[in-house]
């Protein structure tokens, strides 16, 4: 009898709503994963399992150049695959390589419908644990179902989402996992696993690190600004610690610690030549700074905090967030201008003349989401309430600061939980915004899509490569003054969608700036 | 109660983090035993046994495997083919990969090459893109020191510009406008070399290398191409004769780059061209491809009894090798 009503009340759980978009969800992913990939990574990781499986680690040969998180999961799907002798990973087909260097860039391997499905599942793992997370959230700060699956169903059905991991089989969605974890976490008041789960999410991709500055000031905010503060925030950095022992120790053991960092590094200009020659003694100076730092910056806090938020607080609210914000656009403008003055001097020294890369843009506007971000911090260090409306839109505003420059699709995926997350429970008049933003970002990756049933053309249907041939041509070759297809598409899809994502902080800001003006 | 998906995430997470990190540094992929021996039938059985994984093996005659392997690397000689850093980067990677694959190779300097011209039984791998001038004088009818050793039967492996165009010194590179091929390399200017018409020794040798910038022309005589063919008649590898040796040439610019894409394919190819031994003068005989599941044994299907110098050949792992091995099945 009791049996029966365990069983009923498993096949009742079955039927619950959010059961059942997780199952359609997953059903869509499972269809589309084995048989339509984008060639270019899902190829490329096929070709990182050989750089480890010739005995080089992730970092002993040029082939991988992410850092270790990616690596180790291949590792983990070659053991699997190994373990259950799954061993056809796809064909070379020679007649691609002409593609490898066009702006539509292509992997000159068809990788096989069991590596798709392989290699993709994980992905998928992640997409629902991630909705998983949004739901717990949002179900928890609302307590309403409704406002939950919502919110769920916009980040597990969003198409760009599904591209991202289904078709694309890129992993940003793990550090996009890690870095909500790390903020249900620390909402918890688990400090030391937030820290973890932080530190995993910003070396598996950089973005979610610009998070950092909301994490604090809400720890701070929470537990004060003072000796306590600071030992919930060291807590975190010491769990931030082990996470990074744990997944960086095998390549300090190897010694390959900084080429493993190459991937940030490259962003900044540094070569794997000069990397290489980063020795022991320079690492303990830089590990010696940081450590430094974080301590005075600990002091200063727990002896001066709580006479800083005094003296905050005895100030009237706008006109303290007014002179805030105009210390922080100054201090960016500065360290912007710095920078790019450096940036023109590195220019003009280059040997063949000047050379400017979209690069350094992107490192300018992300040095102005920084300051944004510390800014978005202040406003919630300074609350004098901490309501779950309030704590929410600054969590959401912080979201999308994140990448503000104009990225590739995949990159936007880290924003797009706080923007589920704000529509679904503060103001659900960001869904269309939010829908119009990733179905123009999605088109984006048009070209991919038009060649994305290659693996099924050439493993199932067992048809030639000729077949989809003149697909690749017409996206890789010259259109329009000498433009490629596939770069006709991105600028065109590209730019509005862009415009879309801002539109969303324009709306949020418009919103903000009527209330702010009828007070 | 419900469980905190956090918890669940961070735990899974650390879970395969440690596994995956444990398979990628201290699970030895490359432990595959492999043996052949010839038939009375003239057909070989072969055998392979490890992890699970796609394999494929090809039978060749007229082989040849060198009794040492030398790879040529000195900084203090200019070179304007490539950095003495990737260069040095490159010979350490294949120096690592030859002996996953059995062979014990060695570095050599320009003084050292000197010793090792005395013996017509060594081989050496050039990246530098030239001689120097300690073995080669600029004269591929002279009477220096490489040109002895290779009309005695040396052998080289080859990447970059023509070979013997170019002498190397300290004090800089001296161009002698041609080399032992009198020509016959792919110079084109354009930026994309890649060969994709698959050359009659493709079937067995399965080099997935494309690259063939500096290619021979795959219809030069005494030379045979081992991978892929451009439309307009190159080679991306190649082995030809040059005076009475072998000389392998592998386009492109494995040597001369660490961009990341086909880079492993193709070190992985130059250090399974080496094992084979291929010369000028190679048959292939027989191919095939399986599974390895644990342990596999198989017979091949050709009488290969009547040809000399016959090799067999494994390769396992796609697309790129992670491990192969050549051995010797008929002695002459």
């Amino acid at each position: 009898m009791l049996e029966r009503a365990v069983i009923a009340g498993r096949y009742r759980n079955w039927k619950h709503p959010f059961a059942m978009l997780l199952l359609i969800g997953l059903l869509l992913r499972l269809i589309i994963a084995p048989l339509f990939t984008f060639n270019i990574d899902v190829g490329y990781w096929s070709d990182v399992k050989d750089v480890f499986q010739n005995g080089f680690g992730l970092y002993g040969t040029p082939g991988y150049y992410y850092t270790p998180v990616w690596g180790y999961c291949q590792g983990f799907i070659t053991f699997f695959m190994e373990t259950f002798g799954i061993t056809n990973y796809g064909v070379y087909i020679p007649e691609l390589d002409s593609f490898v260097y066009s702006d539509f860039s292509v992997f000159p391997f068809v990788t096989s419908i069991e590596f798709n499905f392989i290699v993709k599942l994980p992905l998928i793992l992640v997409d629902a644990a991630t909705g998983w997370l949004i739901y717990h959230l949002v179900m928890k700060y609302s307590g309403n179902q409704g406002k939950a699956l919502m919110a769920f169903a916009l980040w597990f059905f969003c198409p760009l989402v599904i591209t991202e991991s289904t078709f694309h089989g890129t992993f940003d969605n793990m550090s996009v996992m890690l870095l909500l974890a790390s903020i249900v976490l620390v909402m918890d008041g688990k400090y030391t696993l937030a820290g973890a789960a932080f530190a995993a999410a910003s070396l598996t991709k950089f973005f979610p690190v610009f998070m950092i500055f909301f994490l604090v000031a809400y720890v701070l905010r929470k537990e004060g600004l003072d000796s306590n503060g600071v030992k919930c925030v060291l807590k975190s950095i010491g769990g931030a610690i082990g996470a990074f022992l744990l997944i960086y120790l095998p390549n300090i053991l190897q010694g390959d610690f900084w080429q493993s960092m190459y991937f940030l590094t490259s962003r900044l200009g540094i070569s794997r030549e000069a990397l290489s020659s980063i020795g022991v003694g320079s690492t303990i100076i830089i590990i010696a700074a940081l450590v430094l730092f974080i301590g005075l910056v600990a002091f200063m806090i727990a002896r001066y905090g709580n006479r800083f938020m005094e003296r905050m607080n005895g100030m009237d609210e706008r006109e303290r967030n007014i002179k805030a914000a105009k210390v922080f656009i100054v201090a960016a403008v500065v360290v912007i201008l710095g920078v790019g003055a450096l940036m023109i001097l590195k220019a003009f020294a280059n040997v063949g003349g000047p050379e400017f890369a979209g690069s350094e843009l992107v490192l300018i506007v992300s040095i102005f989401s920084v300051f944004l971000e510390m800014y978005l911090a202040f406003r919630l260090l300074m609350l004098k309430e901490m309501t779950t409306e309030k704590v929410f839109t600054i969590m959401f505003l912080s979201g999308i600061a994140i990448i503000l420059w104009t990225s590739a699709a995949s990159y936007t995926i880290v924003m797009l939980p706080f923007i589920c997350i704000y529509a679904s429970m503060i103001d659900n008049r960001f869904v269309r915004p939010f829908i119009i933003f990733t179905v123009l970002y999605t088109l984006t990756e048009a070209s991919c899509f038009l060649t994305s049933p290659t693996s099924m053309i050439i493993h199932l249907l067992d048809m030639d490569i000729s077949v989809i041939l003149p697909v690749y041509e017409m996206i890789a070759n010259p259109v329009i003054f000498g433009i490629s297809g596939a770069l006709v598409l991105t600028v065109v899809v590209g730019w509005p969608g862009y415009l879309a994502m801002l539109y969303i902080s324009y709306k949020w800001y418009r919103g903000y700036y009527e209330r702010w003006k009828a007070a | 109660m419900r469980p905190n998906p956090a918890y669940v995430i961070v735990a899974v997470f650390a879970v395969v983090m440690v596994l995956g990190a444990y398979f990628v540094y201290y699970n030895d992929d490359g432990s595959y035993e492999a043996t052949a021996e010839l038939n009375a039938d003239g057909t070989v059985t072969y055998s392979i046994a490890g992890p699970s994984s796609s394999y494929t093996y090809s039978v060749s005659s007229d082989t040849k495997l060198p009794e040492k392997l030398f790879l040529y690397c000195d900084e203090s000689y200019m070179s304007d083919f490539s950095d003495h850093y990737i260069q040095s980067e490159f010979l350490q990677v294949l120096k690592s990969m030859l002996e996953r694959r059995g062979l014990i190779a060695e570095f050599a300097d320009a003084e050292d090459l000197v010793g090792v011209m005395g013996h017509h039984d060594y081989a050496v791998f050039f990246a530098s893109g030239a001689l120097p001038d300690t073995i080669y004088d600029g004269r591929t009818d002279g009477d220096s020191l490489f040109v002895r050793w290779m009309s005695n039967g040396g052998t080289v492996f080859w990447t970059g510009p023509e070979i013997g165009r170019y002498v190397s010194t300290q004090d800089g590179v001296v161009d002698h406008g041609k080399g032992f091929f009198g020509g016959d390399v792919n110079t084109s200017e354009e930026d994309d070399q890649f060969a994709h018409n698959e050359s009659d020794m493709f079937a067995y040798t399965l080099l997935r290398y494309d690259d063939c910038l500096y290619g021979l022309r795959a219809d030069r005589a005494d030379s045979l191409p081992l991978s892929f063919i451009s439309d307009d008649g190159y080679s991306s590898v190649s082995v030809a004769k040059v005076l009475g040796g072998n000389v392998t040439v592998f386009g492109g610019n494995v040597a001369t780059t660490d961009i990341v894409s086909q880079v492993v394919t193709d070190r992985t190819c130059c250090a399974d061209t080496i094992i084979c031994g291929l010369t000028y003068e190679s048959k292939g005989l027989d191919h095939g491809k399986g599974v390895v599941k644990g342990s596999t044994s198989a017979v091949t299907g050709i009488d290969v009894s009547g040809f000399s110098g016959a090799m067999f050949r494994i390769i396992v792992g796609e697309p790129a090798s992670h491990w192969s091995k050549a051995i010797d099945i008929v002695k002459d």
